[in-house]
Formats: C-alpha cells, structure tokens, sequence
C-alpha cells in the first residue's frame, strides 16, 4: 500500500536522515526512497514502484536479501554488514518491519571499514612486537596496576601475567631496590613516577627478584605516560625495560679489572704508557704519573714534557726510541734515571713492545715503566756483600791454611832452637863454631817470630782494652815512624781531638806503623807525601762489614805513591801477598794489621788508583 | 834420684830434642809418639812428670792430662803445642784447666825447658813466666 498521507515534514525529515531509507510493501515494491537512497542507488526517481529485487539488482541472494526475507516473514528487526559486490562498496542494513512491508535503512560503511582493517592490521603487528621483543613491555592503568605484560615481561620478572595483572608497581613481591641496593620506596618507582609528573622516565636502573630464577635481576626501565582520558593525569602509563644483569655484571668486572689493574700496578711499581702514532697521544696509567711524581691534572705527557724529568745523560737515548719505533724496531729495554719535581732521584726500566693495526703497520708503542731504584740499590749490595763476603772466606781459608803450616813449623823449630843452643852451650867459649851455631838459633828465633805473625793474622788474639785516646796514639805513632821514613817525603799530619777507642794501643802502632811503611815504600825515593788525618763519623753499613760499629773513628793515610790496581787492592791483605820484590817484604803486613783491626771491631778500607796514589782508611769504633 | 819424665809427641824432633836436654839435665827421660804409648808407658814407667803434646793424630792431649789426673793425682804434667798463641780461649788456657800444672809453647828455648820441669817438682819455686818468654813481642 502507497502511504497515504504524506507529511511534508515527515518526508524533509527522512531526507535529513544520514542513511538512505528505502520503504518496500508487503509484495516488495518500494513506496518510498529517500534523497541518499536514491543517489546511492544511482536510480533517480525511478525507484519507487519498483520491486526491490530488481530495483538493486544483485541483492537477490545477498546476504543482505536474507535479512530482508526473514525480518518480511517473521516481522522481527535484523542488522547485517558484509561487502556489498555490486555497489563495491561496505554496507550496513538495518531491516525494520513495518505494519505492512519493511524499512530498510543502510548505509556505506567502506571508509570505516578500511581503518578497521588498518586498526587490526596495526593492532596485530603491534601485538607481534609486544610478544616478541626482547624487553619486558608492561601497561598500567590510572592506579598503577598491571594491565598487560608481553612475554619478555614475564620472563625477565620471573612472574606469569595471571600472577602480576592487578599488582602495582610498588608491590613488595618485586622486592625492588635501587642502583645503590637500597629498598626502593613505591613513590620512587619509575612507573609511579610517570604516573605523578606525567613526565617520561628514562633508564631507572633498578634491581627486581626474579622468583624462577631464584636471583636478583637488575633492569633499566623506561616509563612513558599515556594521556587518554579527561583532566591532565595520564590514564595509563607502560614501562619498557630490559634486563641489564649480565651487562651490569660485565661492566662491574670491566671495572674492577680496571681496579685490580690499578692496583697490580701500584703494588709491582710498574705503569703503562703508550703513545698513539696516528694521534700523536701519550696515555699513561696512574702508576706511571705516580712513579714520575707529576700529577695527571697538571702534566700532560709528551716527548718534551718527559725530557724536562729524565736525567741529561739519558733524555737522547730515551727519546730516540719512538723514533725507531715508527721504522718497526721493536724498543729494546732500557734504564734511565729522572728527576722527579720533588727532587727525587730515581731509576726506572721502560720496556716496550710495538703497537700495530690490523694490517700489520707501525700504529704505536705500548710498554711497561717500573721503578728499579730500590732492586738496583739492593744488587749493588748484595754485589758488595758478596765480594765482602768472598773476600772474608778466602782469608779465613788463608788463615786455616796459615794456621796448621805454623803449627808444623813450631814442631819443626823446637829442635833447630833448643839444640843448637844446646850445642852452643856445648862448645868451648873460643870454639870458631860456635858463632856458626848461634847463627843458626837466631835464624830459628826469626822463623818462630814470623809464625808467630801468621798465628796472629790467623787467630788474632783479643786485644786489651783500654780506652785510647787516639790524639795520643797518633802523635806516639808519627814519633815512631818519622825517623823511618826518609826526608824526601814530606809527612803532614792533620791531627786533632776525637772520641777515645778501645783496645791495644800497642798492636795498633804496629798497624799504623806498617802502614806508613807500606805508604812509604809506594813513594819510593820521592819526593812525595803521606798524609795523616783522623776524623769521627757515623759508618754507613755498607762500609762495615761486620756490622757491629755506628759512630767511629777513622784514621786515614794518605799516600802519593804509585797506588794500585784493583786486583792488587782485593788481595792486598792476604797473609804472602806482597808487590816487594823477593825478600824485600814477607807480605804479612797487612794481612796482620787487617787482623789486629778486626779483633777491634774495625776494618781497614782502602782508596787506591794506580799512579794516583793510595788511602788506607782504620774505622775503628768510638768506645762506649 | 832421677825424677823420671815421659814425653808424648808426635814429632820425632820434638821427642829427641826433649830427651836429649832433659837427660842431660839429669832426668830419666822417656818418650812415645801417641797417647795410647803414653797410657802404657804411664803406668809401666810410672813417671813424676809428663810433658805431652795437645795437638796429636788420635787420642788428644786434654784427654790425656784428664785421664792421667785422675789416675794419678799427684802426677805433674806439662802441656805444650805449637799452635797456639797466649792470651784467654787458646788452647793452652784449655790445658791448664783441664789439669795441667805448667804450659809451654813451642819452640822453646832449652832453659826454658829444664825451667819448667823443675818448676812443676819443686812447687814452691816461683813458676816462671812461661808464656811472656815463650813469645817475641
């Protein structure tokens, strides 16, 4: 039936209506079509009257005429959406019956329908990034609670989605800490942060329990705030984070290797430098600016500034080693001494090795700098120990060896001394023989006098001790020796006041008497001059070989003689050691002055250059 | 009578010059070259005086002069050895704390000798300085 009655506004408003309206009878036939319906239909004012299966043409079949039939049949309102082929386009139908017929009312949905797609398209390529990253992705709502959590999420944290969903940030099931493994107050959450200021927070490093994994686990969290809903206040915020245990883990190793480096370095004395051909730079480790004695905010390293610190006998030899460097000569090692800024004086040992790139070219010199002042003050020494040492046992060996020769000897002159004098006694007083046998007790006398000198050099007895006032002893000693000495060598004596000694003032006469001989005998004919002198100083223990003096005195003479060469030196007091011509000397002097010192607590130090004369120092140490 | 003295020593010099002064010096004067001799001939010889040697292949003088002291305590012994010098810790110290009644270092002279032996018989003689003119200065 055609409707009737038409209102005017019944029909300006249908027109106003956004879907197009088509109303079809009881036996299909469209009555009415609105303005959109006819201009979606492209049919102009033909439509009504015409049955609907043929006005749109396709729609028989359709869905769409499934929905009409059905809403016909059993007058019930029925919506559907689908693809409409004939049209091209997306529809929309919403099929109402009327008291006779239908309303059919539809619409083009095609741009909807595209952002759909591209939402769902969008949705599900986000979705596979959310499941798949590598970093744990959390969404919170307004309140701060968990609202979903991609995969990563649940393994980095140790927790399911079913078991965090609805948990805050600040639940003490995290068990969260901060950098410093501090308990992490929920307020200082990065989330929360977020969430308060509306602010992005970035790189929160933080420490979570990770339940499965038994252990804590740290994370850098991003927390980004979404604004959605009404006011300022996000509406939800999502952290991004990733774990950074193993990173952190390896920067910590990364950095106590560095530490421990620093440390090895302090501890050996030894420090690093390396200079960077292409650029020219010097890098020195702490040790290094430490063992140099500059520090690193004030001295930059460079050729120059190393040159100003390095010893003047040194500095070429040093610094002409990059230069053989840059040609492929790997550096020898080498020992230098420096100036240090506080005035310290030190030896270091650099050794180096080349730097090359991947191509096998010259790129810089990587080496080691080690302060060796103290190991080559202890090899020089050990060095002079050791000499001392050697020296000592070769004259007890000598005097071992002495010391049964005499022995014998002294069996030997028991019948040579008691017999002849014996025989003598023997012989008429006038007997021309007698003389003869008495030459021959006085040669037995000097043999028993000079194994009594070797008995002394071997054992030398304890001395007496009395305290000597060495003034004394020296002035008694020059009466002594002045008529000895001839009078083209002049003596000069530089005596004064020192400390008293202990000991035997008459076994040292006969060291210093000897001494002056030997002085003497070294000049010769002359002219020449022998000086004496006497000081009181504190001995150093190198010099003191028996390690028991400290303050001393030493009686020095001075000779203008030949001197001596240092392999005469190291045996000159050897008991038969001796530069005289045969049977000029016996070579016992000094082997028995050493002998008499040292039972006084003292050694006998002697100075001496060939044609440059000699000094024989006596340390003896100051009585107590 | 001869007061009878047993040399020991090593050194047949030492022995032969020993026994010559001393027999010329009236004594009976016998010698053996080791301590072991010496035990032998100290008890079949019984002698007043023993002159031994300290330093000796074998048994050593100190132990002899110990032996020989407790033995016969009254027995006077001279110790004497050419490898030693006067002065505290020598050999010779040692001697005459282990029991010897004189010292003498060798070589000597010959009076210094027959001083010594009558030194030790006749005890309350002044003992002679045996170690001052045994040494050359």
């Amino acid at each position: 039936m055609i409707w009737a009655v038409h209102s005017l506004d019944a029909l300006t408003l249908l027109d106003a209506v956004a879907d197009s309206i088509c109303i079809v009878d009881g036996i299909w036939q469209i009555s009415y079509a609105n303005t959109h319906a006819i201009a979606e239909m492209a049919r102009g004012t033909g439509l009504v009257g015409m049955d609907l299966w043929e006005a749109v043409p396709g729609i028989e079949g359709s869905n769409f005429g499934e929905v009409c039939r059905r809403c016909m049949a059993d007058r019930l309102p029925r919506d559907v959406e689908g693809y409409f082929a004939p049209l091209g386009n997306w529809l929309s139908i919403r099929a109402i019956p009327l008291s006779e017929g239908l309303a059919v009312l539809f619409r083009t949905i095609t741009p909807q329908k595209q952002s759909e797609s591209a939402l769902r398209t969008s949705e599900q390529r986000f979705r596979a990034m959310f499941d798949t990253l590598g970093r744990g992705i959390l969404f919170y709502d307004g309140d701060g609670r968990i609202t979903d959590a991609n995969p990563a999420a649940e393994r980095i944290l140790g927790f399911g989605f079913a078991e965090m969903e609805g948990l805050s940030s600040g639940d003490a099931r995290w068990r969260a800490v901060d950098e410093a493994d501090n308990f992490l107050p929920a307020n200082m959450h990065p989330t929360n942060l977020a969430l308060h200021t509306g602010q992005r927070v970035q790189n929160f490093i933080m420490g979570i329990f990770n339940p499965i994994l038994s252990e804590r686990r740290w994370i850098s969290v991003d927390a980004n705030p979404l604004f959605g809903g009404e006011g300022p206040r996000p509406s939800q915020v999502y952290t991004v984070f990733e774990d950074i245990t193993e990173k952190r883990q390896a920067e910590y190793e990364l950095r106590q290797s560095k530490l421990h480096l620093a440390l090895a370095q302090r501890v050996a004395s030894i420090g690093s430098a390396a200079i960077d051909f292409r650029t020219g730079k010097w890098d020195w480790s702490d040790e290094t600016y430490r063992i140099y004695g500059v520090k690193r905010e004030s001295f930059t390293p460079s050729a120059p500034a190393l040159a100003s610190l390095v010893h003047p006998d040194d500095r070429n030899e040093l610094l002409s080693k990059p230069a053989l460097a840059r040609r492929g000569v790997t550096p020898p090692p080498i020992e230098y001494r420096i100036k240090r800024p506080d005035g310290a004086e030190r030896i270091l040992r650099r050794e180096a090795t080349l730097a090359r790139d991947d191509k096998g070219k010259v790129v810089g010199i990587v080496g080691t700098v080690q302060d060796v002042t103290d190991q080559r003050a202890a090899q020089r020494e050990k060095y002079l120990l050791e000499t001392q040492l050697h020296h000592a046992q070769r004259l007890d060996a000598l005097g071992t060896l002495a010391s049964g020769i005499a022995h014998d000897l002294n069996n030997t002159l028991v019948p040579v001394l008691a017999l002849s004098e014996a025989v003598a006694k023997s012989l008429p007083k006038d007997d021309t023989r007698r003389p003869l046998v008495e030459l021959i007790h006085q040669a037995g006398e000097r043999a028993r006098d000079l194994v009594a000198q070797v008995l002394a050099f071997a054992r030398p007895e304890k001395p007496e001790s009395r305290t000597i006032d060495v003034e004394t002893l020296l002035h008694e000693t020059m009466g002594l020796v002045r008529a000895s000495i001839p009078t083209s060598i002049e003596i000069v004596e530089r005596i004064n006041s020192v400390s008293s000694i202990f000991g035997d003032a008459g076994k040292l006469h006969q060291v210093l008497v000897n001494l002056f001989a030997n002085a003497a005998s070294a000049i010769g004919v002359g002219p020449g001059k022998i000086e004496i002198s006497v000081a009181e100083t504190y001995a150093e223990p190198l010099d003191n070989p028996n390690g028991n003096m400290d303050f001393c005195v030493i009686i020095s003479i001075t000779d203008s003689g030949c001197g001596m060469d240092e392999t005469t030196q190291a045996r000159i007091f050897e008991p038969f050691f001796t530069t005289k011509r045969v049977g000029a000397g016996t070579g016992l002097g000094l082997s028995i002055a050493h002998g008499i010192v040292a039972a006084h607590g003292g050694h006998i130090r002697v100075a001496s250059h060939p044609g440059r004369g000699s000094r024989f120092d006596v340390i003896l140490p100051v009585a107590k | 009578m001869k007061e009878r003295v047993l040399v020991i020593d090593d050194d047949e010099g030492v022995r032969l010059t020993i026994q010559y002064i001393l027999s010329m010096a009236g004594h009976d004067v016998r010698s053996v070259c080791d301590g072991e001799q010496g035990i032998g001939a100290f008890r079949s010889f019984a002698p007043d005086v023993v002159i031994t040697d300290l330093i000796m292949p074998g048994q050593q003088g100190i132990e002899i002069i110990a032996a020989f002291k407790k033995e016969r305590p009254e027995i006077k012994i001279i110790a004497m050895s050419g490898g030693a010098r006067p002065g505290p810790g020598n050999i010779l110290q040692s001697a005459r704390a282990a029991g010897a009644d004189d010292i003498l270092a060798k070589p000597f002279e010959m009076n210094l000798l027959t001083d010594v032996v009558r030194g030790v018989l006749q005890p309350r003689l002044p003992s002679a300085d045996v170690l001052r003119r045994s040494v050359s200065p």
